[in-house]
């Protein structure tokens, strides 16, 4: 890798604390859950009937945050110490991809050591896990790792790139395109089974689609968002 | 090296560089003059590929500048700029690894001769010392242009003579164009060896400073005594008290009859002419 896009992949790695901070809150208060859990199951309370929410959810605010700061607070900061656009877009998708894969890794680990092992002990309830809901772990701890890594990484690279248009005038078109997609599809029984469809695709499908269909948008994304940083002022 | 061919630069309706053509054919420190608002920082970020021109064309070390292909000759960063929240040492070990042939040990320098901690974050300096870390990290380039844009704003008199100094040292160690974008004429005279003035987006004047002291004077009188001797000079100002007249030219330098004197323009005075009101009559 370019010397340049590393740099300024470390830039902004250590200058997303807030990602971290908030990321760490929500995994500490749920982590208090879990000990809470463990203690009253020690103490003889049945926890079977409970439906809990798995860790690795958490981790997921950490890349959906990063995508929004990187671009929004860390664009101008990387050029004022002599960073070019092209290395920072370059830079800011290596960031993304790390964090996608240390965080898949992280909840990958936390549904077969955490997730699963509550569960199969009978004290404690189902963990409510996204391996689980989409299907992921059916083909093993390398599916849920690698289907997780795609999802996490088009979601960052989707919010990464709305993040950066904000400052123009398409970047507003496309909220109200996203706004009006959100609002006026699930009510119209057609349109709602293309949204359904799109999710169900990029979620539930296959692991080779899942993952292909993954992977080919946020190269699209990323090709996208070429001219929006060529046009963005610093 | 630069060259601006007609370039024009608006925002909305606001015209910021109106058809500039202005050429930097080789190294030197050049002094950008203009009063808040000229287009100094517009002319500088056009420069930069930091925003892109309306109209016309950039080109440094041949290469046509946009902001697509940000020129890597280039070395510019905005006055007042956000940087991150990190120690000093630390933003300036990330420039390095972010500019080719940055000067690492100037850089560590001049933070010593500056009196900059290198263990403080960003946010704990002062805003003078802030504009310090830019103008170094800036400085410390080794590019074939410089942009300075106001690197003296918050300095003392004594923190803008040493700068005036190290921007000598960083002269003569790399020659280079750099272009310094300031209001403090007089000081930064010191330094430069050219001047730029710029006006309400247009170029009014490229010179040498040798040649500005050289042909800028004022010729003071009587009003009567001063007038007939205006035919035919560039007289850029007037300043009328009672019957006595001070009239600011730039041009050739002619000898004065008696009862008229020629005195030295100073640079502040020439930019004031230039710029500000030409008469006071």
């Amino acid at each position: 890798m370019n010397k340049r896009v590393w740099a300024i992949t470390k830039l902004n790695l250590k200058n997303i604390r807030t990602a971290y901070f908030i990321t760490g809150l929500l995994f500490v208060m749920m982590i208090a859950q879990i000990v809470v859990d463990i203690i009253l199951a020690a103490r003889g309370h049945y926890l079977g009937d409970n439906a809990g929410v798995s860790l690795g959810w958490f981790l997921w605010a950490a890349v959906a945050l990063a995508a929004v700061l990187v671009p929004a607070r860390n664009f101008r900061r990387v050029t004022n110490l002599g960073g070019k656009r092209d290395g920072f877009r370059r830079g800011s998708f290596t960031v993304y991809a790390i964090l996608s894969g240390a965080i898949s890794l992280a909840s990958t680990v936390i549904y077969y050591a955490l997730d699963q092992t509550m569960f199969q002990s009978g004290k404690y309830g189902y963990m409510l896990s996204a391996p689980d809901v989409f299907g992921w772990a059916e083909h093993g701890a390398a599916a849920v790792f690698f289907q997780q890594f795609a999802f996490l990484l088009l979601l960052a690279m989707f919010i990464h790139t709305l993040t950066s248009l904000q400052d123009k005038w398409y970047g507003w078109a496309a909220d109200i395109v996203l706004v009006a997609i959100i609002s006026v599809f699930p009510p119209i029984a057609p349109l709602r089974s293309v949204l359904a469809g799109f999710f169900w695709i990029i979620l539930f499908s296959p692991l080779p689609l899942q993952i292909g269909v993954c992977l080919l948008l946020t190269a699209a994304l990323y090709a996208l968002s070429k001219p929006v940083y060529v046009r963005k002022a610093i | 090296m630069i060259e601006f061919d007609n370039v024009t630069k608006r925002y909305g309706g606001t015209t910021a560089i109106d058809s500039i053509d202005l050429s930097i054919p080789e190294s030197g420190i050049y002094c950008l003059l203009g009063r808040n608002g000229a287009g100094k920082t517009t002319f500088m970020k056009l420069l930069a590929g930091h925003i892109a021109a309306t109209d016309g064309v950039i080109t440094a070390d041949g290469k046509r500048v946009s902001t697509s292909h940000m020129p890597e000759c280039v070395g510019y960063i905005e006055s007042g700029s956000a940087q991150f929240n990190m120690r000093v040492s630390d933003l300036i070990d990330a420039a390095a690894e972010l500019q080719e042939g940055f000067d690492h040990g100037f850089a560590l320098e001049m933070t010593t001769r500056f009196e900059l901690d290198p263990r403080k974050k960003y946010k704990q300096l002062s805003f003078g010392m802030k504009t310090m870390l830019t103008t170094i990290i800036t400085l410390a380039n080794n590019t074939g242009v410089i942009l300075l844009d106001e690197p003296t704003l918050g300095f003392d008199a004594i923190m803008r003579s040493q700068f005036n100094t190290l921007l000598l040292e960083s002269y003569n160690a790399h020659p280079r164009v750099i272009i310094v974008s300031t209001h403090l004429i007089d000081e930064i005279a010191k330094a430069a060896e050219r001047l730029i003035i710029i006006d309400k987006g247009r170029i009014l004047l490229e010179a040498g400073i040798n040649d500005i002291d050289e042909k800028a004077y004022t010729l003071s009188g009587s009003a009567k005594a001063v007038l007939p001797l205006l035919d035919g000079l560039n007289c850029i100002g007037k300043t009328v008290a009672g019957s006595v007249m001070a009239a600011h030219i730039y041009g050739e330098r002619i000898t004065p009859p008696e009862g008229v004197a020629a005195d030295r323009l100073s640079l502040q005075d020439f930019f004031l002419q230039m710029v500000g009101g030409n008469e006071n009559e």
